[in-house]
């Protein structure tokens, strides 16, 4: 590598330049020496020889040029010199220079903070080896359509078929996901759970830190091999990290396991949250042993890695032909259609896609705020050069060329973004903490496939800073080409006439006056634009949070519990349920108390068909969109407020044995039985979810819908169920208080403990938590779409300020003139501002134009609001109408108030 | 042949002797094969190359030490102050491993375009 020797030789020689200077001149005097010494031995006399010999030599300063700049690094040295002199500028002017970084670090930080989160939302791969080869696998129900939403996970007979016919893929787990108890001398923890194929940990690269993953043969039988492997968390807290834990034997949910290895730190499964995994043979273990046999039963995810050299498409055209085989072979002679299976790539599985498009939307958001804060700065530059004419044109005059004041004003706007972007670095860093809380927890996706990748976890990088350091060189060339090209052409300088500043006021009508009524008039388009983004997801968050969801959430704590697992199959859970619900509802300050096996606004219920009984076959409808089952107890609509709409509700009378009976909402009622009557109706229910199997029961009340999928899906059809004639070993309760309720959780806590000091009791949490959870994206969103809309009025505002102020200023004459010879100051005043609202009125009205384009990117973050909502439009433009005017205000109050004497004098 | 390349730093240029158009970058060959015999102060290489050019090269100082200093920023020469035999300090060139490889090379160039132009000039 010869230029890497020959730059380390001009790095010495820049680092000891005095010293090879000094050796420079003794060599050359030496030189001079000699040569005199030899004309003086031709017969010379010495002054003479000596000069001559100087001479003949030549001029020794050009020399010392010549030499320095063979071993300077040249225009390296030359940008230094630029800088050294812009700086010097910027310390003259420091006011100037801080509004100037502060601006731009506004507008980098907020690009430089949302970028941290778009990174891991959109573009920093997956952590797991050739991502790329990594796909989904759900089963698609219909033909119809691939949406997302209407996945389902697989049931076991259906896998294990696609599985061994399938030939596009290396590999392919299952992956189901529970809750289990693990019981020690610390009491019971509810812990997260995968149970796996043996293939997993290959597929996501995962090796163990101690002892060794899942064998094949471990996930071949039925419970032949009770196995557990162990999150690095778990085995820290819980056998702090000693190594002769592998082999040793917990127990989860009463079920003893071996453990058999721990994974590495960092990884907790596809949820993030997992802490054990047993392989999936181990299922039955904790469910039953239908749970492998069962066809209808789709529990699990499935994800596969593609062959060497197949295409994604290939295996997608695969998945679906194989899947509609399996589908013939496991069908359900009542279903309508043939489903099949779908394969997408996993990284659609790394975060919400609603999250990915806010987080897009927020990104193009700032991105506008900084086209915002260049304008602003742009335009002060082009100001500050303005007033610089006397400077540019003298240094003109003295032998600079154009391109020579061209480079200044670029190298002077590149320290500026530098700064800036320096500012900006800080700012996201301090702020990074808070924005990334303000990111909404992420629910599973389609099917159930939890998303991988965690925003919130969104570090502060090497990533992050390389954007940062992109936009810096952005902002520079943005900011810096205006006065640039200003100089290029002449614009500035060569004014050398105009000294005295008496002709520089026409010069700034003739030349300046457009470009910054242009800037201004851009930097008011954009700033509509970000105004009308924010207003509208405003108005959305406002309907989204007053929509009628069907039932009262003030004072409702929800929590759930898990019955001991051993009795799963007995009649225990209903037991011990009917004995707390007693308990509870006689507690003092509680109001009502229920159960349900999920909450409103969690889309965490399950459906089934459900059709009047003695139908034997489903409509499309009823596959695609089953009717949700709720099993609740009597005070369960009082603790929510769900009213009666006919019949009765349930009460203590609804035990097992007595008479199967069921609720249905209206939505139900209207789809089961449009036009009639539904009371004393039979209804079947496909899966036989009534205690001992039977599916048909008798419709003996109608309540009012509720919703309880997102909070912006219209409720679906749903069916009550008494929860004392089925039995659950989990079970989620809903107590009603009349204050704080939380607050009474401890006397809860004790009164179940007292029944059954074993059953672990876990994700409290009250109802408007939820309700705050659900409707977290949307108000994530607005609430950062204000923030930025609000920066982007200020800048917008600081930007018509400053160069209305620079205008008036330039043209203090012609006012004082106007003035003098009888101009009233209103008449000033109107003239200024009448100005000022000319150029918001062009530039509110393109960015009208803009917000209608771009709303069409916001549609589908809104609720019940179209994109060109007038309300909206309306707000936005007055909003800035008036800050316009507030900025135009002081310019036009000031010079009407100039004297003109003082004013005249000036010249 | 442009006389302004003569005065161009990095073409090297000579005094006139007879003659006043010189190829350019043969004071760097010069240089080279005048330290490849042995190692030599400024004034040395000049008096030597004018010794053995018969006066007809006479190496201009404002250009040697210029391209002195180039040759050793490309790492083909090495500097080393010594005592000259009259017992005066000098600095001393002398040519490093890949100077000589270099020389070679500029050699081989150099013969390849004398040879172009003798077929040039015995051409009829």
């Amino acid at each position: 590598m010869s230029w890497l020797g020959e730059i380390g030789r001009r790095m010495r020689f820049y680092l000891q330049r005095d010293r090879y200077e000094a050796e420079m001149n003794e060599e050359v005097e030496f030189h001079l020496s000699r040569r005199a010494d030899e004309l003086e031995a031709g017969g010379e006399p010495e002054r003479e020889a000596r000069l001559q010999a100087i001479k003949s030599f030549g001029n020794r300063a050009q020399l010392a040029e010549t030499s320095r700049s063979t071993w300077s690094f040249g225009s390296l040295e030359r940008i230094a010199a630029e800088v050294r002199f812009a700086s010097r500028g910027f310390r003259r002017t420091p006011l100037f220079a801080v509004i100037a970084m502060l601006t731009l670090g506004l507008g980098v930080g907020a690009n430089t903070a949302i970028f941290s989160i778009v990174d891991s939302a959109l573009l920093k791969p997956l952590p797991y080896p050739e991502p790329d080869r990594l796909v989904t696998l759900d089963i698609l129900p219909g033909t119809a359509s691939v949406e997302r939403t209407s996945r389902f996970a697989w049931s076991y007979p259906k896998f294990e078929t696609f599985r061994a016919r399938a030939t596009s893929f290396d590999a392919m787990a299952g992956i189901g996901s529970s809750n289990l108890n693990l019981r020690s001398q610390a009491g019971v923890e509810r812990i997260e759970v995968e149970e796996v194929s043996a293939p997993y940990f290959g597929m996501l690269g995962v090796t163990p830190v101690a002892g060794r993953v899942f064998a094949p043969d471990e996930d071949s039988l039925p419970q032949a091999r009770p196995v557990v492997m162990l999150s690095e968390r778990l085995w820290r807290s819980r056998f702090g990290s000693d190594p002769r834990t592998v082999g040793s034997s917990i127990s989860l949910s009463d079920v003893p396991l071996t453990i058999v290895g721990v994974v590495p730190a960092g990884f907790r499964g596809l949820s993030g949250i997992v802490d054990a995994w047993v392989p999936m043979m181990m299922t039955p273990a904790f469910e039953g042993a239908a749970i492998l046999k069962e066809s209808g039963n789709h529990w699990f995810n499935v994800i596969g890695k593609l062959k060497r050299g197949v295409a994604l498409a290939q295996a997608q055209a695969e998945a679906n032909t194989v899947g509609r085989a399996v589908d013939q072979q496991f069908r359900d002679p009542a279903q309508p259609e043939a489903w099949s299976a779908v394969a997408a790539p996993l990284a659609e599985s790394r975060t919400d896609p609603v999250l990915r498009r806010a987080s897009v939307l927020l990104l193009g958001t700032v991105g506008l705020v900084l086209l915002i804060a260049c304008v602003n700065i742009a335009s002060l530059l082009l100001v500050r050069a303005t007033a610089r004419t006397q400077e540019l044109s003298v240094r003109l005059a003295l032998g600079a060329s154009r391109r020579d004041l061209a480079r200044q004003l670029l190298v002077e706007s590149l320290l500026l973004s530098v700064g800036g972007c320096i500012v900006g670095v800080g700012l996201a860093y301090l702020t990074h903490g808070v924005l990334v809380r303000l990111v909404p927890a992420q629910t599973a996706g389609p099917a159930g496939m939890p998303y991988l990748l965690d925003p919130r976890s969104a570090a502060f990088g090497c990533r992050v800073l390389g954007f940062a350091a992109v936009l810096a060189l952005v902002t520079g060339a943005l900011t810096g080409i205006l006065p640039m090209w200003q100089a290029m052409r002449g614009g500035l300088g060569g004014q050398l006439r105009d000294l005295s500043g008496g002709r520089s006021a026409a010069a700034v009508r003739r030349r300046g006056w457009g470009v910054h009524r242009m800037l201004v008039t851009l930097e008011l388009a954009l700033a509509v634009i970000v105004l009308v983004g924010a207003g509208l997801l405003i108005r959305s968050l406002v309907r989204l949070e007053t929509v009628d969801r069907g039932f009262e959430s003030s004072g409702v704590a929800t929590f759930s519990v898990s019955a001991s697992d051993q009795d799963y199959a007995g009649s225990h859970p209903v037991e011990f349920k009917s004995r707390v619900l007693e308990r509870l509802a006689s507690m003092p300050g509680i109001e009502a108390v229920g159960v349900n096996l999920c909450a409103p606004l969690t889309a965490g219920c399950s459906g089934s068909v459900v059709t009047q009984a003695g139908e034997t076959r489903f409509k499309p409808q009823d596959a695609k969109d089953p009717i949700g089952l709720h099993y609740v107890s009597p005070g369960y609509f009082k603790v929510l407020g769900i009213p009666l709409r006919a019949g009765r509700l349930f009460d203590a009378t609804d035990r097992p044995g007595s008479p199967r009976v069921v609720l249905i909402n209206q939505a139900a009622a209207l789809r089961l039985w449009p036009g009639r009557a539904p009371l004393g109706q039979l209804i079947a229910i496909a899966s036989g979810y009534f205690y001992g199997g039977d599916s048909t029961a008798t419709v003996v009340g109608v309540v009012g819908d509720v919703r309880y999928g997102a909070p912006e899906q219209p409720a679906g059809p749903d069916a009550y169920l008494p929860a004392l004639q089925r039995s659950f070993s989990r079970t989620m309760f809903l107590v009603k208080t009349s204050t704080d309720p939380l607050g009474r959780m401890d006397g809860v806590r004790a009164v179940i403990h007292a029944i059954d000091p074993g059953v672990p009791i876990y994700s409290v949490r009250t109802m408007q938590e939820i309700a705050a959870t659900a409707t977290a994206r949307t108000r994530f969103a607005t609430v950062m779409l204000s923030g930025f809309g609000a920066l982007a009025l200020l800048l917008a505002a600081i930007g018509v300020y400053g160069v209305m102020a620079y205008l008036v200023s330039a043209r203090t004459r012609e006012i004082g003139i106007r003035l003098a010879i009888g101009a009233e100051p209103g008449q000033v005043r109107r003239m200024v501002l009448g100005e000022g609202a000319v150029v918001a009125v062009v530039g509110i009205g393109l960015g009208i134009g803009g917000a209608v384009a771009a709303g069409r990117l916001l549609r589908s973050l809104l609720f019940e609001v179209g994109p060109t909502d007038l309300g909206t439009y309306a707000a936005a433009t007055v909003t800035l109408l008036v800050a316009t005017l507030l900025a135009n205000a002081i310019p036009a109050w000031r010079a009407a108030r100039l004297p003109p004497m003082d004013v005249l004098r000036v010249e | 042949m442009a006389c302004l390349d003569l005065l161009d730093p990095s073409s090297g240029g000579f005094m006139a002797g007879e003659r006043s158009d010189l190829l350019p970058g043969t004071l760097d060959l010069l240089v080279l094969r005048t330290l490849a015999a042995q190692s030599m102060h400024g004034y040395g290489i000049v008096q030597h190359i004018a010794r053995l050019s018969q006066d007809v090269l006479r190496v201009e100082e404002g250009s040697l030490y210029p391209a002195l200093q180039r040759l050793l920023l490309k790492g083909w020469l090495k500097a080393e102050w010594r005592q000259t035999p009259t017992n005066r300090r000098a600095r001393y060139y002398e040519l490093t491993r890949p100077g000589r490889k270099q020389l070679a090379l500029e050699v081989e160039g150099f013969e390849t375009i004398v040879a172009a132009i003798h077929r040039v000039l015995r051409q009829e």
